[in-house]
């Protein structure tokens, strides 16, 4: 029988992926509620796309219902495992995007893509998302998780499956790069010199 | 400040202390703000259509047998009459019809053993020549001699 849903809000991920591999509905609403939201965030951040990010999300969550049957409780977050999957079908469908240099990036076609109320805060994140674009694969990957997402080197280096010292490395050198390529875009970003 | 050299993000590079502080702030500024809108604007949520379609492939996976979770989930003892060394042999052989060949072949080779045919027992006999020593042969037959003399002479 499915328990309800306030009952399962106590539940860890894990445990309620168990319930749904035993055909329990009212998991698979809990799971859908508590983690597509956050695995189309992630996906709307590393892509600035809402139609991709839709499909990505989308893609992350099958996968998820499709291993729900072989995952093994206490190896692996599952909101870790996720963030992983997520950053992998992101990054493939940046490398397919044609790479061209920050300034020839054009705005994104999509209204809604815009991420802040404000022209001015549109215009610093839309500048910010399109330097992103131009750091090596791993660096924007690191750098995204590091300091949009706000997660912790380890939880990053465990997503990443490298060590710690690695996304040290990685975020140092990507954040570097991102300074440089908005070095110029001072003025677009509402910063006075001086 | 060489910019080609941070984009590159070689060997070469600064570290983080060396650029402009205001720089580091205007970055840090942005993804504050990244970080922020994260939740509040709507652009981050997903649509009433994504949630839709992530149930209904949710439900469809449910929807086809699958072997319960808590079945992969325990650790699968090996059962103690047939460990892995005997299901690895039979699998080499070629399983159990090839076994049951095997098996087949044996007991015909056992019992031809112990009860042999007639024909076969005379067949035998003749190429061995069982009623003759021809089938002693003497490989070394100076050996012995040598040995006595050896002794003999010494």
């Amino acid at each position: 029988m499915d328990m309800a849903l306030d009952t399962l809000s106590e539940i860890p991920d894990d445990a309620l992926l168990v319930l749904f591999a035993n055909g329990d509905a009212a998991a698979a609403r809990a799971l859908n509620l508590r983690l597509t939201p956050r695995v189309f965030a992630q996906a709307m951040r590393m892509l600035g796309n809402r139609a991709e990010a839709e499909d990505v999300a989308q893609d992350a969550m099958m996968r998820l219902w499709k291993i729900a049957p072989d995952w093994r409780q206490g190896e692996a977050k599952v909101t870790t495992w996720l963030y992983r999957v997520v950053a992998n079908l992101c990054t493939d469908r940046l490398r397919r995007r044609p790479s061209v240099g920050i300034d020839a990036i054009p705005e994104p076609a999509d209204d809604s893509a815009s991420v802040a109320d404000g022209m001015q805060d549109r215009a610093r994140l839309d500048a910010l998302y399109r330097a992103l674009d131009t750091l090596p694969d791993r660096q924007r990957q690191a750098v995204t998780l590091r300091h949009i997402e706000g997660l912790a080197n380890p939880e990053i280096a465990a997503i990443m499956d490298i060590s710690t010292e690695a996304v040290e490395s990685l975020t140092a050198r990507g954040k570097r790069a991102l300074a440089a390529a908005l070095a110029g875009r001072r003025e677009d970003l509402g910063y006075s010199d001086g | 400040m060489d910019k080609n050299s941070l984009q590159n993000g070689g060997q070469g590079d600064l570290p983080l202390d060396d650029l402009q502080s205001d720089e580091l702030a205007a970055l840090d500024d942005l993804f504050a703000l990244a970080r922020g809108t994260v939740g509040a604007d709507d652009a981050f949520q997903p649509s009433m259509g994504l949630m839709d379609r992530v149930m209904s492939d949710a439900l469809a996976v449910q929807a086809v047998p699958q072997v319960p979770a808590a079945e992969v989930i325990a650790p699968r003892a090996p059962h103690p009459l047939q460990p892995a060394f005997w299901r690895n042999a039979l699998a080499a052989l070629g399983g159990w019809p090839a076994m049951a060949g095997l098996v087949s072949a044996s007991v015909a080779g056992i019992w031809i053993g112990m009860n042999p045919p007639s024909l076969l027992s005379d067949s035998a006999a003749t190429v061995l020549a069982l009623d003759s020593d021809d089938y002693l042969v003497d490989v070394l037959p100076g050996f012995s001699a040598e040995i006595d003399s050896t002794f003999f002479e010494g």
